[in-house]
């Protein structure tokens, strides 16, 4: 029998809220996690963003994330925002896949993996305001070592007492789909016997900024608003963080661990004539994913997390060239979020743990539960042409 | 087992533009770390850097390169060297099957900061695509892979100043794990304010020359570069009659979970990482011919690797040359790693050990069997260690081929 690679576990942070089931039942109701910024936000607390340097106002912004609930370590206050998301998120993941004591007995045998288009934003913008406005030697020690990409893995790390390989990846829309990935590479070369799976990404005045001036912003988002209305193609960016826990189905029975789901493949390639700042062509990406799939089936796909137009391309191409009938527009109920692929490929587990689907209704016993074919697709697809596909399917019956 | 070789490697660095340039400050003992011309550095005690001159013209011209940042040139430049001296041609390499893994630990900063300048100043629209665009650290990978047509497993992880060693094991893997045959690995980071101030405002930045594990040392020299290296399965090079410069035969990977920039008070993640990865070559302590030190040259950093090495190396740690380069082209950060790498290639092909640069007055803490004066040696087995923030550790092992 092969050993699969399986999820145990899930932690979520997201606009539909905190905790997986929590996230999983307000995705089932339908609901939106899009909205206005509320006062009560606890990232308006002292010490992460005291002076609203984040301007935007409305968009998916995290719900029902209270850290100190979640986060153990007394470090919490040197926290940033993004690494407070990564943090809570495989602090949950962790816990739901009953992992503290795998890690405690072989804390070089677990490894972190996180992915983040654009890191630290909003602390990189505070420091580096300050230092041009007063000069180079105007740097805070504080915020410096938070700056750097992979800090929010780090402070996982300390947090959960890992000490095997970690790092941050970075790939564009896809860095949670890379994340993942790159764990399964970890496990498969039995480098580490567990590898928790992550990515974040946050709000930041750049960002928003940046996607203003570019006139891609819905703009609601900002204080100032506009007369214009939202356009089909103005982008509400949205913030999360979300971590699956990854093992070998064998070690997962043998600690009692019942799987979510299974991994049943991923990889990354770059499409024919990719080009470093560009989608590839919808027609070419969908045509390397079928031919990586070959003869499975998947009947679902979980839609993309970012990339705008160019992306609800991908997405109508791979749902019309596959032949998937089940779908899930994650964009309009979280924003659009170049890390959202973990959160992808976790929702992609829990449909296959409980069996059920946003938009189709299971509320009688004999109504049969939907099936997936071959599996759940999950494909990160960022500017740069690089392509990640996750194929995610039911677990085995123990 | 597929065996995994070095078959072509480039570097720009303050050294110079390519390898040759390296090895040939490295031979002399010659520090290339000067007064620092990038950016205004105010009335700081520190003014020095590890900078590269001039920016090579690029021989590698993806589509986007107007826009590319400095890190990215720097990487698009070690490229040309490494597919150059690999002897690689297009045509020759399956493209589904060319891996590219290319840390970095600011990426693009030096122009993102221009951009926040702009947006300070009211006038963000005409900075923007340069600015932003070149923000994301997996930026230099995607203009990399496009120059060389690599469309196989892709990569850009940062894990801080061990990003590129990390890179390299991680292309190791792939290769060893049959998802590649062939994989671009390395890393490039360019001098940025962001890091300049940070470093400064740490109180780690030394106002002259580091002299890492020197008694009276003062703390680093941040420098700039980037350093790629062209690995390749046995198999692929030896059907395409590529000439191997090393072996790649072990990595150990570790995260110490303790502190976001000191090492651990043990050195737990750093003896983790060496120890791993002379098992992972199946290789005891005595074999080791020379150890290519992290060795910034801040206190906490130096003291903590030299009791990682007496701790694995044992009675062998007496006699193991050791050095750490950074003396010579300062500390490249994100690049760090290949570039010290690819010299420890250069000195078991030219069979000498690199000197430690600016070494008067060894710290007693710091007791190892360090070089000196560069001599001669017949060099089989190194180990190049990486350790960066985050309490990431990284140790290569590699082989003269």
């Amino acid at each position: 029998m092969s050993d699969s690679i399986v999820i145990t576990g899930a932690g979520l942070v997201t606009p539909l809220g905190t905790g997986r089931d929590s996230v999983w039942q307000a995705l089932l109701a339908g609901e939106s996690g899009v909205r206005q910024l509320l006062d009560d936000d606890p990232r308006l607390a002292r010490g992460v963003d005291p002076d609203r340097r984040m301007r935007a106002v409305f968009g998916g912004f995290v719900k029902g994330f209270q850290p100190r609930e979640i986060i153990r370590s007394r470090q919490l206050r040197r926290m940033d925002w993004i690494s407070r998301l990564i943090t809570a998120s495989t602090r949950l993941a962790v816990a739901d896949a009953a992992a503290e004591e795998t890690i405690a007995a072989a804390p070089t045998r677990v490894a972190i993996v996180a992915g983040s288009c654009f890191g630290p934003q909003r602390e990189t913008q505070e420091y580096m305001d300050r230092v041009l406005e007063r000069g180079i030697g105007s740097g805070q020690p504080f915020l410096f070592p938070n700056l750097v990409l992979n800090a929010a893995s780090g402070w996982a790390a300390i947090e959960l007492g890992v000490q095997g390989p970690n790092l941050m990846v970075s790939a564009h829309e896809a860095s949670g789909e890379i994340a993942i990935v790159t764990a399964l590479d970890l496990l498969q070369a039995d480098q580490v016997d567990l590898v928790i799976a992550c990515a974040a990404e946050e709000f930041g005045d750049v960002l928003t900024g940046a996607l203003h001036d570019l006139r891609l912003l819905d703009p609601r988002c900002l204080p100032e608003g506009g007369a214009d209305g939202p356009q089909h193609d103005h982008i509400v960016p949205g913030e999360g963080g979300a971590a699956l826990v990854l093992e070998r189905e064998s070690r997962a029975r043998e600690r009692g661990q019942r799987p979510l789901a299974t991994l049943a493949d991923a990889t990354s390639f770059a499409t024919e004539g990719a080009r470093a700042h560009s989608f590839s062509r919808a027609a070419e990406t969908t045509a390397d994913i079928a031919q990586w799939l070959g003869s499975r089936r998947p009947r679902a796909l979980v839609g993309g997390t970012a990339g705008g137009r160019a992306r609800s391309a991908l997405d109508d191409a791979l749902r019309a060239t596959l032949g998937v009938d089940r779908f899930i527009g994650l964009r309009d109920s979280v924003g659009e979020s170049a890390s959202a692929g973990v959160l992808a490929a976790a929702l992609a587990a829990l449909a296959c743990s409980s069996g059920r689907w946003p938009g189709l209704a299971i509320d009688t016993p004999t109504r049969q539960a939907p099936t997936f074919g071959d599996g759940i697709l999950v494909v990160g697809a960022g500017r740069s042409g690089l392509v990640a596909p996750l194929l995610i399917t039911s677990a085995p019956p123990a | 087992m597929s065996r995994v070789f070095i078959t072509g490697m480039g570097a720009v660095t303050a050294a110079g533009p390519d390898t040759a340039a390296l090895g040939a400050a490295l031979r002399a003992g010659r520090s290339c770390i000067e007064p620092i011309r990038l950016f205004p550095v105010g009335d700081l005690e520190t003014r020095i850097a590890g900078e590269v001159r001039e920016l090579p013209a690029p021989r590698l011209r993806p589509h986007g390169i107007q826009r590319a940042s400095r890190s990215d040139l720097l990487a698009l430049a070690a490229t040309a060297e490494a597919w150059e001296d690999a002897g690689l041609a297009p045509g020759q390499i399956v493209p589904r099957r060319f891996g590219l893994a290319l840390g970095s630990s600011t990426g693009g900063m030096l122009e993102t900061e221009s951009y926040y300048d702009a947006r300070r100043r009211g006038d963000s629209t005409r900075a923007l695509r340069s600015g932003l665009r070149s923000t994301s650290v997996g930026a230099a990978a995607d203009l990399v892979a496009a120059a060389v047509s690599a469309r196989g497993r892709r990569l850009a992880p940062s894990t801080a100043c061990s990003s590129s060693a990390f890179a390299i094991a991680m292309g190791r893997l792939w290769i060893l794990q049959g998802a590649a045959d062939i994989v671009l690995a390395g890393g490039t980071d360019a001098l940025c304010r962001m890091t300049f101030s940070g470093f400064h405002s740490l109180k780690a930045m030394s106002p002259e020359p580091c002299r890492p594990f020197d008694r009276n040392r003062r703390g680093l020299s941040l420098g700039e570069g980037a350093g790629m290296v062209v690995l390749e399965s046995e198999a692929h090079a030896t059907r395409r009659g590529a000439r191997p410069l090393a072996e790649v035969i072990g990595a150990g990977i570790s995260c110490d979970a303790a502190h976001p920039t000191a090492p651990h008070e043990a050195s737990r993640g750093a003896i983790a990482a060496l120890g791993g990865a002379l098992r992972d070559a199946g290789l005891e302590p005595a074999a080791i011919d020379y150890i290519n030190a992290h060795g910034t040259g801040t206190p906490q950093n130096d003291v903590a690797e030299a009791r990682a090495i007496r701790s694995v190396l044992g009675q062998a740690a007496a006699s193991c040359p050791v050095s750490s380069t950074k003396g010579v082209i300062g500390h490249l950060l994100g690049a760090a790693g290949a570039v010290e790498a690819i010299l420890s290639v250069l000195a078991m092909r030219e069979h000498f050990l690199p000197p430690q640069v600016g070494l008067a007055d060894v710290d007693p803490e710091c007791d190892l069997a360090f070089v000196r004066e560069v001599r001669g040696a017949s060099l089989t087995h190194v180990v190049s260690n990486s350790y960066g923030f985050g309490g990431n550790n990284v140790s290569l092992v590699l082989r003269a081929a």
